[in-house]
């Protein structure tokens, strides 16, 4: 449990193969962490190029960051060590892990349900570069295929490298592996990722950033961020319908709604995975959050 | 020059002479003897008593002299997590000797089981312990998926929990589910259910064994070092002086080297450790950093050997990475470990800077990365000494074995294979003509690749005469004899358990044979290994073993 509201802590996966552009992302995480104290688990902080400037203090397995931030080795009991970081002072906000080049980062994601956490996401990237190559290889192909087909949403990296032709044929050869899926491709330039889109929306503040309205997004790198503010109750069924019927350009949604007058849901959607938990309990601030890629065309409401 | 030699006239290191009804050697230059001197935990001479004699004062020690003395076993692929599971109830199929001498499991059906589980939990006061078992092999119960149904005939009250013999597995009784709140909304996948959605109790993978606490304290205590002592008792019991943990953590953990170095230096403790460590995702240039830093304590006991690489999974959980025409059952072609392309390019760091490695290669296709990947190290930098080797080497192909010949290569075959799964392999995984090809040891040594046998402890039990059993005669539980023409002598097998071993551990001028200048290091046995019936060889008793020069009796 996060000690300070006592939620579950976020725990978000970033899997892909060597040289996908993990690293480049772990430090973009890590250098616009806004406030939160993230752990990073990554294979090995030795080897982990992290930006001098922002090092604090440097032990063993573990580096300590200037923002709060905590970089350290998974280890290969990396799990039975969890428990501990759910005890740490301050509190923690949120576990990143990095799953090895070769790793199945869904199984990794399972950690992320275990008592005290909540999976927030599998995101793995795709350089696409290699991936043709990664894909069509005899020996790998199928592992690497496997890869992409447990995320959550896949991140095609390093197009700023590739030409229009070349990145064509990666987006193919990606649609070709998650066919039928359902998992949303999106593209990112020299590494950066918006936090929305990699997290669903933080804690606070951002969601304020929003532009608050039921028609109009918040452009944001090429991502739409829409907010709704339901008037009243939404019936548990027009609910699941309107998740089920939301477009594959639809990444993530976040929110909280009220069924009735006595009980409401949590809604937590990233890519086609999705889970409406319920509460005991009505919501005041009843808000239903959309992170789309840029044009996507939502669903009618028909609440 | 030309004066005489003067005899010093210091005080002089004790002199013991053990007698024996035979002392096989393993040298074959002396292959036989009847007495062998001891000195400083060293092996003096080995020979008659009257060619022993020379070294003067000496105190004859004859309590071996109804038995028989073979060097020192080296089981060259075992793992210490041995000793902690001994703490547990061993349920297992196969009946299996436990560190105080005593035998346990033999549980043939889930009937069986329950009752045995029973036995335990009403051995218990507590009911607020739960009960932790180990050992349970689904595979040899077809049909009979063990349930929490099955477990809550034990207790509904007490937690009670079977870890199953891959330990990836464990099968739990619903107050185990209800006190870890594992029900229908629990997310994770490895949380086996029934069709309306409820947990049946079978938890698959450790995400879904971490949910329940008992279990995930348990793991957290099993790299406890005190479990050393009772894996070193387990080596004893079977007659074994030197062990190895093909698992080492001190390279991603360099912290947990000291606390293992303080028990193994204890005079006491009765067997030497080679520990192989893991390479984690640690940088290549960092792991072989590491690895010669610890080589730089390695004692008389404890020896950091070098690193080993894990390229993939296992025949029986398909993950094993194999080659056309794959599984019998067309599951997918396997799961690597390592990626290959790493593994050629951490062989190659590795093999440069003079760091001997273990690959754990079972399926063909992994066999041939790794063999690929030695290749490529020597054409890139000449090391003839390196002595690099497969372990498990379950499938190799007669051509594989020509190929790791010329490079050098040794192979750790693990031939327990064919009698604690041979049949299932026939049955269910690579079909009859392949599992008859498995594990073999003869065409290993005529294409001329030096091998050890081994038991891949907890894996299966640690007994380097049961290995050289399935070896000599490659017999399943149903009868089978699997690949008649892959058997080999039981002087062959002891070779492979004792001076190979020690050779690819790069150890063979130190132990492996009974051989002037060596470490005292013997199994003592009931019997002639070499000239008992060889289906009796699993069988013969094992008195216990001598660490340099010290006798350690078995339990």
């Amino acid at each position: 449990m996060n000690m300070s509201d006592g939620s579950p802590v976020p725990f978000t996966v970033i899997g892909g193969f060597l040289g996908a552009g993990k690293t480049t992302l772990l430090n973009q995480i890590l250098r616009d962490a806004a406030g939160e104290r993230i752990v990073i688990l990554v294979n090995d902080v030795g080897d982990t190029p992290i930006d001098p400037d922002l090092i604090a203090s440097r032990a063993a397995n573990t580096i300590t960051l200037t923002n709060g931030c905590i970089c350290c080795s998974l280890g290969d009991e990396f799990a039975l060590r969890l428990p501990d970081l759910l005890a740490m002072e301050p509190p923690i906000d949120r576990v990143v892990v990095e799953a090895s080049g070769i790793g199945d980062p869904g199984r990794i994601a399972q950690y992320g349900t275990l008592p005290g956490f909540a999976l927030d996401g599998v995101i793995v990237l795709a350089d696409a570069e290699r991936i043709e190559a990664l894909l069509t290889d005899a020996r790998i192909g199928h592992q690497v295929a496997h890869q992409l087909q447990r995320a959550n949403l896949v991140v095609l990296t390093k197009v700023d490298l590739v030409d229009a032709q070349h990145l064509t044929t990666a987006r193919s050869v990606i649609s070709a592996t998650l066919h039928g899926t359902r998992i949303p491709i999106i593209e990112s330039r020299f590494g950066q990722i918006p936090s929305s889109v990699l997290f669903g929306l933080g804690p606070d503040g951002l969601e304020s950033k929003l532009y608050d309205s039921d028609h109009h997004g918040f452009d944001h790198h090429g991502f739409e961020v829409w907010t709704h503010v339901p008037t009243g109750p939404i019936a548990r069924t027009v609910l699941d319908a309107w998740l089920d019927g939301l477009p594959d350009g639809v990444l993530r949604v976040k929110g909280r709604v009220n069924l009735d007058q006595a009980s409401s849901v949590s809604i937590q959607k990233v890519g086609p995975r999705c889970r409406v938990t319920a509460r005991p309990e009505p919501t005041d601030e009843p808000r239903i959050v959309v992170v789309a890629i840029a044009g996507t065309e939502l669903s009618e409401r028909v609440w | 020059m030309g004066d005489r030699i003067v005899a010093l006239d210091g005080p002089r290191a004790e002199i013991t002479i053990f007698s024996a009804a035979e002392i096989v050697t393993m040298d074959p230059r002396r292959p036989f003897a009847t007495h062998v001197a001891v000195s400083e935990g060293r092996i003096l001479g080995v020979g008659s008593l009257k060619e022993l004699e020379v070294w003067g004062e000496y105190t004859l020690d004859d309590r071996f002299r109804d038995l028989v003395l073979v060097p020192g076993m080296v089981e060259a692929h075992s793992h210490v997590i041995e000793g902690a599971m001994w703490e547990l109830p061993y349920v297992g199929f196969y009946p299996r000797r436990g560190p105080k001498g005593q035998i346990e499991g033999g549980q043939r059906t889930v009937d069986e089981l329950v009752r045995r589980l029973h036995e335990e939990h009403v051995g218990i006061a507590d009911p607020a312990q739960p009960l932790v078992c180990w050992g349970m092999d689904p595979l040899l119960y077809p049909g009979e998926r063990l349930t929490a149904a099955h477990l809550d005939e034990v207790s509904d009250e007490r937690q009670i929990i079977v870890l199953h013999a891959s330990l990836h597995l464990a099968t739990v009784n619903s107050a185990t589910l209800r006190a870890n709140n594992i029900d229908a909304d629990t997310e994770t996948e490895g949380v086996v259910r029934d069709v309306a959605g409820q947990p049946v109790g079978e938890l698959q993978e450790f995400s879904a064994m971490l949910l329940v606490k008992a279990i995930s304290e348990l793991f957290r205590d099993f790299a406890d070092p005190r479990h050393l002592w009772t894996f070193a008792r387990q080596a004893v019991n079977a007659g074994i002086t030197t062990v190895t943990n093909l698992a080492g953590a001190a390279i991603t953990d360099p912290h947990s080297a000291a606390p293992i170095a303080e028990q193994v230096a204890d005079p006491s403790f009765p067997v030497r450790l080679v520990t192989y460590c893991l390479p984690g995702n640690v940088a290549s240039e960092l792991v072989a950093e590491r690895c010669q830093a610890l080589q730089a304590t390695n004692t008389d006991k404890l020896i950091y050997g070098g690193v080993k690489i894990v390229g993939d999974g296992s025949i029986q959980g398909y993950t094993a990475v194999v080659n056309w025409p794959g599984y019998l059952n067309r599951a997918p072609q396997g799961l690597w470990q390592m990626d290959p392309e790493r593994i050629k390019e951490l062989v190659g760091v590795l093999h440069r800077a003079g760091i001997n490695v273990h690959i754990h290669a079972n399926g063909d296709a992994t066999i041939d990365a790794a063999l690929d990947a030695v290749d490529h190290a020597l054409r890139t930098y000449s090391w003839l000494n390196h002595r690099h080797t497969l372990q498990h080497s379950q499938m190799t192909t007669p051509a594989q074995y020509r190929k790791m010949a010329i490079l050098s290569m040794c192979a750790n075959i693990f031939v327990n294979h064919l009698w604690f799964w041979g049949d299932q392999h026939y049955s269910s995984t690579l079909g009859p003509d392949r599992t008859h090809n498995m594990e073999t040891c003869a065409t290993a040594a005529r294409e001329g690749v030096r091998f050890a046998l081994h038991s891949d402890a907890p894996v299966t039990p640690l007994s380097q005469l049961h290995t050289m059993w399935c070896a000599v005669n490659r017999t399943t539980p149903s009868g089978r004899i699997l690949g008649p023409h892959e058997t080999i002598t039981a002087a062959q097998a002891l070779a492979a358990v004792t001076i190979d071993a020690a050779y690819q551990l790069h150890l063979d001028h130190l132990i492996g044979s009974i051989e002037t200048g060596k470490h005292a290091d013997f199994t003592v046995l009931a019997a002639n290994p070499l000239t008992v019936d060889p289906a009796g060889l699993r069988d013969i008793d094992v008195w216990g073993t001598v660490l340099a020069g010290i006798p350690h009796p078995a339990n």
